[in-house]
């Protein structure tokens, strides 16, 4: 009988201190947060030095972060692009190659009848001497480094 | 040998569950990061989980009580046990005090005795040999403390500081034992390859299943030297010859963090294996997150997203949190290039990456043709765990951008574990007033009931309250580089910057002396150590 009674209690504990267990967890499963509305403030503690503005009436944004003259006086750009995800954006009247870097995600250039895959496994370059087409083919931000070197 | 493989909520696990709790004081912060799973998370309730009452923070008591300091860093965290705190010193002393005084009741060595310092290199010297302290934080085992050290014994290669485990009693401080030597120094000639310059600095021991286990790295790549997981007899320090983890055949592959554990393994993150070594050794597990058997050490799983290939010594330097979420199990960690990685816990695939730079198809591993670089930068912190939210110190959306590798060090990025979409990934993001910039800009944050609590390099202690609990004050960009006007334009998430509750400035802020380590949760008390040589105990 005594035994019957030790086993009854140890199990009852057992099972309080699980429920105890359960609820603990269930209480601190954080679940996502509503979208902040429109109308919340901005934070804007920190302005970073160089930050991105939007590319006009496109879904994207751009900034420099390199400007120079080159050997032979051409001009010699770095650039931040992001596209939004299955977005394209559209860069008129690049005179001169470029080169870019895939840092995240992946797309497509397009200039004329000319394209070529950006992802982040390969450098991707164009004699670019017009208007250049970029494709997010993702569902993350399509990020890039573009060097521009203009008059060549 | 029986052993018991519980399965879910198995009676084995219950019966553990059941025993642990009767032995162990809940309130307690009993090893690095709380617990074997590496959670930087105190569940219980208390005056720090209390929103209303965290504002009113301040200092309660410090030690010691001058402006001096102990006389060293701390680098180690403290726990608490029973009333005591304790914590390591790279002074090469060990300390126990009153958790609600501030008394010293303990120090091992005793005064009269030399420290825990080798012979190599200069007292104190974080990337010396043998001369580096106590930075290993300390665990707990039955009425133990134990952490890693150099050994001063002049009979163990020359005193030049071979590591070993040292385990005290709690209540006195008397040496119970030390272990084999896990860590060899027979030298102390920089860049000797024909030496051995292994460490027991930034590991601190596992206490599972009745052995403990700690990682073994070298000082300052100087050279790097082939990492290793080793494990001793809990109760006697013997080394347990037939559990032996190494990282490669040759060198490289450093343990520099606390390995975690569950009920089904040992989970742990490993250094790089390319520096000065031109041809990849074979096996090579460096770079990667490990789930190991804890028995015979073979390995169950290995992830490693950065092949050799671009290996410029991002070390794996943070360690695992393992984190029981509602969707599953997960061991997440950040890369010091500053990627995070959350890995299913059971099989290691990739759950996702943050940020989102690779193709699903890619699997979160990067192409060996990439033009990423992945350096020697400073994203080694790691996360706390709190329901299905892990808050780290990580590189952020901003990351992949040219100037981006510094955006995360003084920031604190909450990320939702279980959602399914990369863009709502971030949950929110505090930017934490710190001074260098560089990746010392903060410590590892911890969390009790979505209040997070996170030391800086100013030596202030700073606690922000998850929007769950307390109204967030703003919203921003999830890409902290993109102005909130185009962020939803540009493909990213608006997301909430989190309330601060308190931002206690030390007595040691003054010294410029700051926090590297984590704030331990114990009943209502916030306990943090500086490199200014204090403890200090905060309370609201």
């Amino acid at each position: 009988m005594r035994a019957v009674i030790f086993f009854l209690t140890f199990a009852m504990s057992l099972l309080v201190s699980q429920l105890t267990w359960a609820q603990t967890e269930l209480r601190e499963n954080a679940a996502p947060l509503p979208e902040p509305p429109p109308n919340a403030p901005s934070f804007v503690e920190s302005v970073p030095i160089v930050p991105f503005s939007r590319l006009e009436n496109q879904n994207g944004s751009i900034r420099t972060v390199f400007q120079g003259v080159g050997p032979g006086g051409v001009e010699i750009e770095l650039r931040d692009v992001i596209v939004a995800p299955h977005a394209s954006v559209r860069f008129d009247s690049i005179k001169g190659p470029v080169v870019i870097d895939t840092r995240s995600g992946e797309g497509r250039m397009t200039m004329g009848d000319r394209s070529a895959t950006l992802d982040v496994a390969n450098v991707a370059s164009m004699a670019a001497d017009g208007a250049i087409e970029v494709q997010n083919k993702g569902e993350t931000p399509l990020v890039m480094m573009i060097y521009v070197v203009e008059g060549r | 040998m029986f052993r018991v493989r519980p399965m879910g909520l198995s009676c084995a696990a219950m019966i553990c569950a059941a025993t642990t709790a009767a032995w162990a004081d809940a309130d307690d912060w009993p090893d690095y990061r709380h617990d074997a799973h590496r959670s930087g998370a105190q569940r219980e309730a208390s005056a720090l989980s209390d929103p209303a009452k965290v504002s009113s923070l301040a200092v309660r008591w410090q030690w010691p009580a001058g402006a001096a300091g102990e006389g060293g860093s701390f680098y180690a965290s403290p726990i608490v046990i029973g009333g005591r705190v304790f914590i390591g010193s790279n002074s090469g002393r060990f300390y126990a005090l009153d958790v609600k005084t501030g008394t010293l009741l303990w120090q091992f060595p005793p005064s009269a005795q030399p420290p825990l310092i080798g012979s190599c290199g200069t007292t104190g010297d974080v990337q010396s040999f043998g001369a580096y302290g106590v930075m290993s934080s300390a665990s707990q085992h039955d009425k133990l403390v134990i952490f890693g050290a150099p050994d001063p014994d002049p009979s163990v290669d020359g005193g030049r500081g071979s590591g070993r485990l040292f385990a005290l009693d709690q209540a006195t401080g008397k040496l119970v034992w030390k272990s084999d030597v896990l860590a060899r120094v027979n030298g102390c000639t920089g860049g000797a390859s024909f030496e051995q310059h292994e460490r027991l600095a930034y590991s601190s021991p596992l206490v599972h299943d009745g052995k403990i286990y700690v990682g073994v790295h070298d000082a300052a790549d100087d050279p790097i030297q082939n990492g290793k997981l080793l494990a001793v007899n809990a109760d006697t320090g013997a080394l347990i010859s037939k559990f032996s983890f190494l990282a490669t055949s040759s060198r490289g592959g450093g343990i520099w963090n606390s390995p975690a554990a569950d009920d089904d393994g040992v989970l742990f993150t490993t250094g790089n294996t390319a520096d000065g070594v031109v041809t990849e050794p074979v096996p090579n597990r460096g770079l990667s997150m490990l789930r190991i058997d804890d028995e015979s050490a073979s390995i169950r799983w290995q992830f490693q997203p950065v092949p050799f290939a671009l290996d410029d010594d991002p070390d794996w330097a943070a360690g695992v949190t393992f984190m029981s979420t509602s969707c599953g199990k997960i061991a997440a960690s950040v890369m010091k290039d500053g990627w995070t990685y959350a890995l299913e816990a059971n099989d290691g695939e990739c759950r996702w990456q943050f940020p989102a730079t690779l193709p699903p198809s890619a699997q979160c591993r990067f192409p060996a043709s990439g033009a990423h670089v992945h350096g020697d930068t400073d994203y080694k912190r790691p996360g706390a765990a709190w329901g299905d939210v892990l808050a780290i110190t990580t590189g952020g959306e901003a990351l992949v951008t040219s100037t981006g590798v510094n955006a995360g060090y003084g920031r604190l990025h909450a990320l939702n574990a279980c959602v399914s979409s990369p863009s709502k990934r971030v949950r929110w993001i505090a930017d934490v007033p710190h001074s260098s910039g560089g990746g010392y800009s903060l410590g590892s944050p911890t969390v009790t009931r979505g209040i997070f609590y996170i030391g800086t390099d100013q030596g202030n202690v700073v606690a922000f309250a998850d929007p769950a609990v307390t109204p967030p004050a703003f919203a921003r960009c999830s890409q902290v580089l993109v102005p909130l006007a185009n962020c939803v334009a540009s493909g990213y998430s608006v997301v909430w910057a989190p309330a601060v509750l308190a931002d206690v400035a030390l007595p040691d802020h003054s010294n410029a002396a700051g926090l590297r380590n984590e704030a331990a949760i114990s009943d209502g008390r916030l306990l943090v150590a500086t490199t200014g040589g204090h403890v200090y105990m905060l309370a609201p």
